[in-house]
Order: structure tokens, then sequence, then C-alpha cells
């Protein structure tokens, strides 16, 4: 029995080994990596002096792990293991028991980036105001700042909280409107009701707690602010179309290689009756000819596709550098929004942007080429609309005269400067 | 190349084993001679010019001693000259920058001290050639005049890189012949099997830990997390080590050759003695025969016998790295077993037997402070950590979320650096049983097979994959 067993290992052993390296050599080599979202190592060019200096072998290692044979299960394989053996975070990431994944909690106060960004707020308030410009400051709900997340006890205190009251409170009254979204809808839900307004898988809202943002943002603009004519919303006037033809990808389930069930998140849209879309006139950047594009290029552009597998940004718009809408209808009273927007604002672009004749959607982290001043002095607009989410504190996306960008690329020169003394 | 490594296991591994067991016998030991050169070269191929110097310069040393074994001045010239090539080699590579940096310090000097990679494996490889030298002198070994088969000898990929320090003696004959089956073949996969689930499954989730605690301030540390990287350095030092010996054996076997254990449950022991009688064997040994016993072992009186006891425990501390820490390891390690000898043993015998554990434990532990950290400073900042005598608390935080995540690493390191396997074992096979007689081969080829597909599954996932040995 036993030269049987020492028969059956060894051939189970060799045919492991040499039938792995067969599937190796005779299966095509992928150019990208769907989950990790970049272009995989290719095989290495054998050249003397790339193999004389050892640069060859770690290529060659790199390309090996790259196109190793069914990657992704593996790796989801091991994933699962990491959660059947109850680690904290998988990927940094905590998957509840109920399946919901979170970030690791916030452990810091970033004192000196937030006083930067209160410092910046206050003086495009001064600016706006001097140009009777209304501002308006929409603090919306970050999906890991509203819900309660069952950390485990040892995992430290969540500073999100802290950090969001600190910068809010320090905001300037007035004339700009600093409007906290999130207390509201802490008011109106309990946190069984809250969860149904965000992704299971992904760090944003759904279409469902985006449009509850919306309304809450209309009402306000509707009482607070004479640029804005069209009341309040109607909720009777909007349907929710879905469509279950399609898989939701959440950016955190992405990062987990979809180790969640992609049943847990629906893909859906907020069908107005107030306004028909395809009226309004779409560009991807300035209102030129050349920029002008169909709005179904814009928005929700993977749900035309093929792909079966949609991601937030495929649902809704995506993150454009400058986004403008025209609604014709809105003509004669000729108002112009400009709204400095992170992703949690992309599903409202078209709400939005129906109450106003012009409306531009101004992306920060894209934008690190001109200044927010140079920008509104030069397209004349009434009203300026931040709709960021409450986890969006940081000085960057408040850079708007690119002074901090000045700072940090000056630091890095006299680093670069240290260096190459060091060199010398 | 590392064996815990996805190009090793599938792509080298099986091109060698298809080409030394397809080709006929001729070509077997210099396919395995081309597969070590190529092992070698892989990750530092202008490194290979160093072994083949190695080689080259311990063919001619053997051939000199055996024509001069009549003639004991020149033999004892040629000795001494193979000794002096030979530390020479290693000191260049390994210690030129510790001295310099020395003298600069001590002198204020100020000597060009450029740093020097060390090439991987050059303890390991300079030790064997060195002793197959030594060997032919006594004339415990026949002299090798096939430059090949002494090349295969120090080179060989299995062990070449980490040990174990296999004796010429030990392979001598297998060089020349050995034989293939299928037992020795399976055995040889197990054996691999097991060093390569050590190594993956359990010393790298340990060595990850230990990484991030021993690069945090002790003075921010809690009592308890201190002891949990020092347990977890602990683990990764014995599973890293000795699976890779697993493997080396394993991989031996595979290719017909049988190499000598060199680790026996170490932490087991009952004192320091007896530790490193069970860690690290082969190298124990080379420094008894090499240098502790030629020096006088214990035949010339109680004070000599001290006396060797501390040059050859720091010469072996010296051995492991370029640095005072190590030195003082070493040291540590000669006076704790000068007081074994002095009678603490003694003394040890009579106690309780599980307090017998703690004290080598402790020793062995506190030790492997000073293994792991970069500086003396941090070494007596991370054990008043560990004692509680610097204010630290006593648990925090950290202390939960790595016992939650890493506690059935710690479990399963702490169970099999016991014998378990050996005692499980004793127990299936016990009077011919049903359970040992058939269940038992049936269902090990399965759990085999399954280790594999699971370190696979770690390999793939894995960024962090060091052999604490290469650098030594």
């Amino acid at each position: 029995m036993k030269t049987i067993s020492n028969v059956i290992l060894s051939v189970c052993f060799l045919a492991f080994v040499f039938g792995m390296a067969l599937k190796m050599e005779y299966t095509e080599d992928r150019a990208k990596s769907y989950y990790e979202n970049r272009v995989l190592a290719n095989e290495p060019e054998v050249k003397i002096q790339n193999l004389a200096n050892g640069t060859f072998a770690k290529e060659y290692e790199s390309y090996f792990s790259d196109q190793f044979i069914n990657r992704d299960e593996w790796i989801k394989m091991y994933l699962n293991w990491q959660k059947m053996t109850n680690q904290t975070y998988i990927y940094k990431y905590l998957i509840t028991d109920d399946r919901w994944v979170f970030p690791e909690p916030v452990s810091e106060f970033a004192k000196p980036s937030y006083d930067k960004t209160i410092q910046s707020m206050k003086d495009l308030n001064k600016f706006t105001a001097e140009r009777n410009i209304e501002l308006f400051y929409f603090s919306l709900p970050d999906r890991k700042n509203i819900l309660d997340i069952p950390y485990p006890s040892y995992t430290g205190p969540n500073l999100s909280e802290t950090n969001k009251n600190y910068v809010l409170s320090n905001l300037p009254k007035e004339p700009l409107h600093v409007v906290d979204v999130s207390e509201s809808f802490k008011k109106k839900y309990d946190q069984n009701e809250l969860k149904k307004l965000f992704f299971v898988t992904d760090h944003h809202w759904n279409t469902v707690g985006a449009f509850e943002g919306y309304s809450f943002v209309r009402n306000y603009l509707a009482e607070e602010s004479s640029n804005f004519t069209d009341g309040k919303v109607d909720e009777k006037q909007y349907d929710m179309k879905c469509f279950n033809e399609k898989k939701f990808m959440g950016g955190y389930n992405k990062q987990l290689y979809g180790m969640i069930d992609l049943d847990r998140d629906k893909i859906c849209h907020m069908v107005s009756k107030e306004y028909d879309i395809s009226s309004f006139d779409v560009y991807t950047g300035p209102v030129t000819k050349e920029k002008k594009t169909d709005w179904n290029k814009v928005y929700g552009k993977a749900l035309n596709e093929e792909e079966k597998l949609v991601d937030y940004s495929g649902i809704f718009t995506g993150d454009w550098r400058e986004l403008n809408i025209i609604n014709p209808a809105k003509k004669e009273e000729g108002k112009r929004a400009l709204v400095i927007k992170d992703s949690y604002a992309n599903p409202l672009t078209q709400l939005v942007s129906q109450h106003y004749y012009q409306t531009t959607f101004y992306d920060m982290r894209y934008n690190m080429d001109r200044t927010v001043y140079d920008f509104i002095e030069k397209n004349e607009y009434d009203t300026v609309i931040f709709l960021y989410n409450n986890a969006n504190m940081f000085s960057l996306m408040y850079d708007f005269d690119l002074s901090e960008k000045a700072e940090r690329e000056r630091k890095e020169k006299e680093q670069n400067k240290k260096k190459e003394d060091q060199v010398y | 190349m590392v064996f815990s490594n996805l190009v090793f296991l599938f792509m080298f591994l099986p091109i060698v084993l298809a080409a030394y067991f397809l080709l006929p016998k001729m070509f077997k030991n210099f396919i395995l001679l081309l597969a070590s050169l190529i092992f070698y070269a892989w990750g530092e191929p202008k490194y290979v010019i160093l072994m083949l110097v190695s080689i080259l310069m311990n063919y001619m040393f053997g051939l000199m001693v055996h024509k001069f074994r009549d003639q004991i001045s020149y033999k004892k010239m040629t000795i001494a000259l193979a000794v002096i090539g030979n530390i020479g080699l290693l000191g260049y590579y390994k210690y030129s920058n510790f001295f310099i940096e020395n003298l600069n310090n001590v002198f204020g000097l100020n000597i060009s001290n450029e740093p020097l990679p060390l090439p991987i494996g050059i303890s390991f490889f300079t030790f064997q050639a060195m002793s197959y030298v030594i060997d032919v002198y006594r004339r415990d070994a026949a002299v090798q005049s096939n430059i090949f088969d002494l090349a295969l000898y120090i080179a060989l990929f299995p062990q070449l890189v980490a040990g174990p320090i296999v004796r010429y003696n030990t392979v001598a004959e297998e060089i020349k012949k050995r034989v293939h089956s299928f037992e020795l073949f399976s055995e040889g996969v197990r054996r691999f099997i097991i060093g390569l689930s050590k190594k993956v499954l359990i010393a790298n989730p340990m060595g990850e830990l230990a990484d991030t605690l021993f690069a945090m301030n002790p003075g921010d540390m809690s009592s308890g997390t201190a002891w949990l990287g020092i347990i977890a350095y602990t683990l990764q030092i014995y599973f890293d080590f000795s699976g890779y010996s697993d493997m080396a054996i394993g991989l031996g076997k595979m290719f017909g050759f049988n190499f000598l254990e060199n680790f026996n449950y170490p932490y087991i022991s009952r004192s320091v003695s007896e530790f490193w009688r069970r860690w690290h064997i082969s190298l124990s040994s080379w420094f008894r025969d090499y240098v502790y016993i030629p020096l006088g072992g214990n035949r010339k009186g109680p004070w000599k016998t001290y006396r060797n006891l501390l040059i050859v425990w720091t010469i072996t501390g010296f051995w492991h790295g370029a640095s005072w820490t190590f030195m003082a390891w070493g040291f540590y390690y000669g006076i704790i077993i000068s007081l074994e000898r002095l009678g603490l043993s003694k003394v040890l015998e009579k106690l309780w037997s599980p307090l017998q554990h703690v004290y080598v434990l402790l020793i062995v532990m506190i030790g492997w402070v000073f293994f792991r950290a970069d500086s003396f400073d941090y070494s007596f900042n991370f054990i008043q950590t560990l004692f509680g005598m610097n204010g630290t608390q006593a648990l925090d935080n950290s202390t939960f979320l790595y016992l939650n995540d890493y506690g059935y690493v710690f479990i399963l390191g702490i169970l099999f650096s016991m014998p378990v396997m050996d005692w499980l074992r004793k127990l299936l096979y016990r009077e011919n049983s049903f359970i040992g007689r058939w269940a038992v081969p049936i269902v090990s080829p399965v759990v085999y097979m399954a280790l594999l597909v699971f370190v696979t599954m770690f390999l793939v996932n894995s960024t962090y994959n060091p052999f604490i040995y290469f650098r030594f």
C-alpha cells in the first residue's frame, strides 16, 4: 500500500508542476488585469546585457507572476481564505458579516491640511461676495461617515466625523451657505434605511441616495437662491429605471477581485418627466463645436455597451475635467452655475443641469493647470455650488489659486536638489 | 533563485526534472551542474564567476594537499593557504565594510568604504569548499580529481545558497553513483512540500508581522505586542530556515542524494546546549570539527575549554553577519553554554520539566532580539518593553489586532515546532492498525497535494517572500 501511495504522490506532484508549466507555455498572455486596472508584464526580451545585470530574472519573475494560470482565481481563493481565517481587513477592507465592504477607519486628523481648506474657502467666499456671486457648499454624506460601521473594538477610533465637524464648523457662515446634508439624512432615516441609500460594494451612494441628496439640494436652493426658479422637488415627476441585465462591480469589490456577490447592488437611474434630456447640449470641455457630444456618451455610457460588468462611472457620469450642459429651455433666464464637484455629484449631473441655462461641472483633480478664480471670472457664473462628499476635506481639493500646488512643486524641487547634491 | 517562487516551482524544477530523468545516466551530473549554475546566476549573474573561482581554487588546493600528503611542511603550507584563500574570499565580500568602518571609527581614519553587495550563500559554499580541502588534508576524504564532480558538490543547487552545509564525505559516493527510486523520489516530494509549506504558510506571515513590529519604536508598543513580535520572529526564523533545509533535503532525495538533517525540533530543548545540538546542526558540527576540536576542544583543561567555547561561539555569531550585534549574540551563547557546563545544567535537570523549556525559550528569544535588531540600543529598549520596564502598556489595540489576524499562524507555528507529526505517526502506525496500513497511505498524497495547492495560492498572492539565511 505504501508503494502505491508513493507512486500516487509522485505522479500527482509531477502532473501538477508539469501541467502548470505546460499550461503556462501554451496559454496566451493577457494584456491587462481587469481587477487591478493595470497593464500586465510581457515576456522580457532575452538580451545579453539584461541577463548579465540580473534585470532579466526580475522581469521574468514579474511576467511569470502576472501571467500565472488563472491568476485571478488563485487570488480570489486567497481572499476567501483570508475571510475564513477572520482577518480584520482584507486588502485594507473590512467585510462585515452581512458582506458590506468598508475601508479602514480614518485614524488621521490632518489639521494643517484642514486649516488650509478653511482658509481657501474663506478666500473664495470673499472673492464671490465681491462679485455678487452666490456660493453654496453642500457637504454630502460620505458612505463611511454616515453609516455605523461595525469595526472591531481593537481597531481604534474612527476620526471621520471629527474631521468633518472641524472643517464645517470653521467655514465662514455668510454669505457662503454651508449645508451639512448628512445631518438631514441622519434625522430623516435610521441606519437600516440609510444603508438602502448606498452601494454595498462601492464607496458611493446609489441612485436612491443620490436622488435623496439632489432633493435636499434642490429644496434648499429653491428657498435660498435667487438664481433658482424651479421650486422644490416633486417626487411624482421621477421614475426609477433599473438595468437588470447588467451587473455592478463596485470599486471596493473590484479591488477584492469580485469576491462579494455581484447581485447585491442594483443599477438604476432616475428618469424625469420634468424635462427632456435629449434637448440638452453636452460639451466635454468648453462650449465649443469640437467638444460637443451626445448625452449617452457621457451619462450611463457603460449601459449602452456590450460589457456586462459596469462600474460607478459607467452608470452615471465619469470624472470630467470640465463638463458643460446647456439647457435651451432656460435660455431666457440665462443663469450660469458652476458646480465644483467630486464623484458623489456624478449621478446628479442631469438633475442639477435642468435648473440653469448653463451648468459647468468642474473637477479640481483634473484642473491643476488653471485657477478657479480665473475660470469664474472668465465665464461669468451667477452661482457657485460645491457638491463634495464630507470625507473630501483635504486642501488639495480646495486649491483654488494653485498656491498649494506651487508650494508642493517648490518643495519637490528642493528635495530633488538635495538628492542631486548628495549624489555629487 | 529561491525555492518558494513560482518560476522555480513551475518552470525551473519541471525542466530540470525532465532533463535529468530523460537524458542518459552519463549526463545526469552535467545537467545538475548546469542547473545549479543557472540557479545561482538567476539572481546574481556576476557572482557565478566568484563561485567558479572558489571551485577552481579549492580543486587545486585539494590536488596539492593530496600531492604533498607525505611532505608535511608543504602540506601544512598548502592547507594554510587554502584556509586563508577561502576566508579571504568570504572576508572581502562579507566583512571588509565592517572592518573598515570600525577602523575609521577607532582611529579616526577616512578609508573609502563603498558597500559591497553580499553574494548570496557565500558563507555556505565557502564553508563547504573549505571542509573538502580540510577533509582531504586530514585524509578523511579522498581527493576529487574530476573538477566537474567537485563543482557539483560545491554548487549543487538544493543546498547551494542556504545550506545545510553538506560535508564532502556525505555525498562523495553519491556524486559518483546514486540510486533513484519511486520511494526516494516520493520521500523527497513529501519533504519538499513540508519545507515549502513551513516557509510559505508559517514563516512568511510570521515574518511579515515581525518586520512590522521591529520597524516600530519599542517605546510605542505595549509589552503584549512586543511579545507577539519576538514570538513571531522566533517562529519565522525556525520555519524559514528549517523549511529551507527540508526543501533542500527533499530536492536532494528527488535527485538521489541523502543530505544529513539540519534541524531536530530545537524549541523543545531543555538546555541551551541541547538547543544547539538541534539547531542548524550542520553549522554547529562544522565549527565543532574544524574550529573547536583543533583549538583543543575540552581536552586541555577547564579554562582552555571555556576559552575555546567563547571563541567558537563568537565566531559562530560573526559567521551570521558582519556586525557587533551578531558577535554579541554568539558570545551570549558562549557564556550560557559555559555556565551550563560549569554546573547550571545540573541545577536545570532538577527543575520541573516545563520550567526547563521556559528557561530555554526565554534565553533563545532574548538572543533573537539581538539577532533581529540593528543595534544594541534597539535591542535593550525592546527587551525593556518585553518586561514592562519602560512604562508602556501591558496590552493595546494592536495586540488584539495582531492576535486576531495572526492567531491561527501562531497556533500552527507553536504546534509544528514540536514533533506532533512524529507523535501522530507513531499513534497511527501502532500495532499495524487499519488506519496506519490503509487509510494513511491513501489520504496522505491528498493532504500533500492539497498543501502544494495551498502554497501555490499563497505564492500567487505573495509580495513578501524573503529568505532570512540568504544574507549569511
